[in-house]
């Protein structure tokens, strides 16, 4: 038996100390999200069919320019762009920026459309590369084809809303699959608090497994891979509970960049998506917080659970790890570019909630986990901590996780029940409980490789590659 | 107990609830499938006899859940129209929907009193009505938003007034919904909805709501009210911009004066929607200040200025031509871009 100086056992109990300390602290928040996201989903107006919100919307709901970035997606472009143009929206234009593809992508667009290089007055409020044509047909009058220098996924949004004459604009990707009724949802607080409302993000669901075709998710169903259904409770976990929970509370720090509706003018007064990060979604929304606050007005940013988009999820470890370390990438650099908002009254629940929250499960988070799951091991092994205590506290731990996951299938189920079968919600449960065991530590060790690229200060989205949707 | 014991307790306990719980949404799952599977048979021994001649009460004889004949026979209703409407109404009094919607409006949960406020507005029937004025007073603000567009679609709209009151249209209620109903109740009675822009009691987001409502109803009795309002509107209010827009949407040359001051306002809302009124109302002596307006410093008040010149005719386009040519750089492009995005660039 080793005689270890009595500082080491109290450097262990520290370490410990901390482990606990902010894993408590994780779990305390999931609980208060948990119970705002129950309260948020109580409250939220009662869902109505897609002809009654047409009927009480169709005049009021203010036109909207999709924008839609695209690199290199030959394959699907005409499918993406022709699902788009069938959206039940009263006035919508349908923006596709061709971000420098190496491939086909523009061809097919010109060749499927008959598109004619066009000229069209527009802002240049935005940074962005230069434009190489803008492209439109007389057939399809709701579609406009920009063709740039390619400076990535900011870049290429802020080209297109540059270009877009609405007062609203729908970022998404091209691959998104939007359901047919999703704008006329998502514009909904728009219409209801047209003063206030910049911002609104819908729900982003796997369409792994689901029967796609022309672009449409005909009938939903759960991947069978894997990969891909632990994906699915993630989401459900982040959508369902973390976004709803924080939009109800006021904090809402992210709209995804795959399908999020913002305020054309607010979008403009923050300077548009930011180049230098590769979280530019979580950062416009921090900006848009920082700018309103500051101007002391007031404002509304939401997350609204009916509005759905479908998107394929990786399926491979090697592009799922690249996003996810991406991702908390993203997170970090917000959390640096903005570090004088938090717990800076200025900014109130935003700087106290919203960058607490950012502290504790995006920068810290990993970190703490990977460092309980590095160091505890040897402490208990060198004999500086208990077994037992060790054993109950990774128990709670992840039993705790499984309530969460489960407390989101019962938001999912109680509220929206977009899961097409019973058997579907015991898969699900399984899942929420062997996520734990080998996912949620390799999903810590990417957020952790995102942690040394951010560290590294690395730059630049690396290569996402799709499958593709199984279509009929 | 021990912390270590209260640690182990916590742990299963949340596991256990966790079971609990989905075992018994699955359970609820499985029920709701079978429901549902007998609601789809229901639906579908119902709507033959509905679409046929045959008697509407045979349908109770099939012994159909009372939700479900309210639902094929509000569906049927909303997709046809003239003659067969009428039919599926009548089908659908006889089958005691209305008074079903009236139950559900009362007893239901928020969704459900939702749903019966919207299928009632298909009945206008004073029973059906009286129903919907109650649930004006229901402590859901979308049961009563609802229970409003519902009665202001009916033959008899509610009065302003009270919906102002009901709601707090103007004050609690900021939906662009308020719109809508101002202009349902236009339709039957323009006077209430024009004494609101005329009254200063009301707020003035309430007095625009009201203005706009009316913008689109081709009424030019408002555009000298409303011109009014404008000039005598602070330069730098909110107010300004929504009163030149909707003299631009009235499109009536009165609105001339207001549109003038706003070409030369410091805000840049007033100045775009200035421009834009000037092309809808054809003000030709406004030529010269939109000309000047191409090098304005904003995008919105060049472009807007820009399409107005085009609609002026022969004279704003030979004014944008000639700007092609000896403009400065800024409305130099803002006039070849537009002439040629309207195809025609010289």
């Amino acid at each position: 038996m080793i005689d270890f100086p009595p500082w080491s056992f109290a450097a262990a109990e520290l370490i410990t100390l901390v482990i606990i300390l902010v894993g408590l602290i994780q779990v305390l928040f999931n609980l208060v999200q948990l119970v705002f996201a129950g309260v948020a989903l109580h409250e939220r107006p009662p869902l109505s069919s897609t002809s009654v919100l047409w009927q009480r919307y169709s005049e009021l709901a203010p036109p909207i320019a999709l924008i839609a970035p695209a690199y290199n997606e030959e394959l699907t472009i005409i499918a993406s762009v022709d699902a788009l143009l069938a959206l039940h929206y009263p006035d919508f234009e349908v923006v596709v920026i061709n971000d420098g593809s190496k491939d086909a992508t523009l061809q097919r667009l010109i060749d499927h459309y008959r598109l004619v290089p066009v000229q069209r007055y527009h802002d240049q409020a935005l940074e962005s590369k230069p434009l190489r044509g803008l492209y439109a047909a007389d057939d399809v009058p709701r579609l406009l084809v920009i063709d740039k220098v390619n400076g990535g996924k900011a870049d290429a949004m802020n080209a297109g809303i540059n270009l877009a004459r609405s007062p609203l604009v729908c970022v998404i990707d091209a691959d998104t699959l939007l359901e047919p009724d999703a704008l006329i949802r998502v514009v909904r607080p728009f219409v209801d608090d047209p003063v206030r409302t910049i911002a609104v993000g819908g729900t982003i669901r796997i369409a792994n497994g689901c029967h796609v075709d022309g672009g449409r998710v005909i009938r939903a169903g759960l991947p069978r891979n894997l990969l891909a259904l632990v994906q699915v409770v993630e989401y459900l976990r982040a959508f369902l509970m973390a976004r709803l929970g924080l939009s109800r509370m006021g904090t809402l720090m992210i709209i995804s960049g795959a399908f999020g509706v913002f305020r054309r003018g607010a979008v403009l007064d923050v300077g548009g998506f930011s180049h230098n990060t590769v979280g530019e979604d979580m950062e416009l929304v921090v900006k848009l917080h920082r700018h309103m606050r500051e101007q002391k007005r007031p404002y509304r940013i939401a997350y609204i659970p009916e509005p759905v988009s479908w998107t394929e999820a990786p399926e491979s470890l090697k592009i799922l790890g690249n996003q996810r370390a991406r991702w908390q990438r993203g997170a970090l650099e917000t959390f640096r570019k903005h570090f004088d908002m938090f717990l800076n009254p200025k900014y109130g629940r935003i700087g106290f909630v919203g960058f607490g929250q950012i502290l504790i499960v995006d920068v810290l988070g990993p970190l703490v986990e990977v460092a309980g799951y590095a160091l505890v091991p040897p402490l208990w092994l060198l004999g500086l901590i208990s077994f037992d205590y060790l054993l109950a506290f990774v128990a709670l731990v992840f039993t705790f996780g499984v309530f969460v996951s489960v407390a989101s299938l019962v938001l999912e189920e109680v509220q929206l029940r977009r899961l097409p079968r019973a058997r579907d919600l015991a898969l699900l449960t399984l899942v929420a409980v062997f996520e734990n065991f080998g996912y949620r530590q390799l999903n810590n060790f990417w957020r952790l490789r995102g942690w040394w690229q951010f560290a590294r200060k690395k730059q630049g989205w690396g290569t996402m590659t799709r499958k593709g949707f199984q279509r009929s | 107990m021990s912390f270590l014991q209260l640690l182990w307790t916590a742990s299963l306990l949340l596991a256990g609830i966790a079971v609990a719980v989905m075992l018994v949404l699955i359970v609820a799952r499985l029920l709701i499938v079978r429901r549902a599977r007998q609601r789809r048979a229901e639906r579908r021994r119902l709507v033959p006899i509905l679409i046929s001649s045959a008697r509407a009460d045979e349908a109770a004889l099939l012994g159909v859940h009372r939700d479900v004949i309210a639902e094929v026979t509000l569906e049927l209703i909303d997709m046809v129209r003239g003659e067969e409407r009428a039919a599926f109404l009548s089908k659908a009094d006889a089958l005691g929907v209305p008074k079903q919607l009236m139950r559900r409006l009362k007893w239901g949960s928020r969704r459900t009193r939702v749903l019966a406020a919207q299928g009632l507005s298909q009945f206008d029937q004073p029973e059906a009505r009286r129903a919907l004025y109650r649930a004006l007073e229901d402590r859901s603000r979308e049961v009563r938003l609802a229970a409003a567009l519902a009665l202001g679609a009916s033959s008899q709209p509610p009065e302003a007034g009270e919906l102002i009151k009901k709601l707090g249209l103007g004050t609690a209620e900021a939906s662009l919904t308020a719109v809508s109903l101002f202009r349902q109740i236009a339709e039957t009675r323009p006077d209430e909805i024009r004494a609101l822009v005329l009254d200063d009691a009301c707020s003035t987001s309430l007095r625009l709501v009201a203005l706009e409502a009316l913008a689109t109803s081709g009424d030019f009795s408002l555009v000298t009210v409303i011109t009014e309002l404008a000039l005598a509107a602070e330069d730098s209010s909110e107010a300004l911009p929504r009163y030149l827009h909707a003299l631009g949407k009235l499109g009536h040359p009165a609105a001339r004066p207001a549109v003038l001051r706003g070409l030369g306002s410091h805000s840049m809302p007033a100045r775009a929607a200035a421009a834009g009124a000037a092309g809808r109302i054809l003000l030709k002596e406004s030529a010269d200040r939109l000309t000047e307006l191409l090098d304005d410093p904003e995008w919105w008040v060049r472009f807007r200025s820009a399409e107005s010149l085009i609609l002026l005719g022969e004279p704003g386009i030979a004014r944008l031509q000639e700007v092609t040519r000896s403009g400065a750089e800024r409305a130099r492009a803002a006039a070849s871009t537009v002439l040629a995005e309207r195809g025609l660039a010289g």
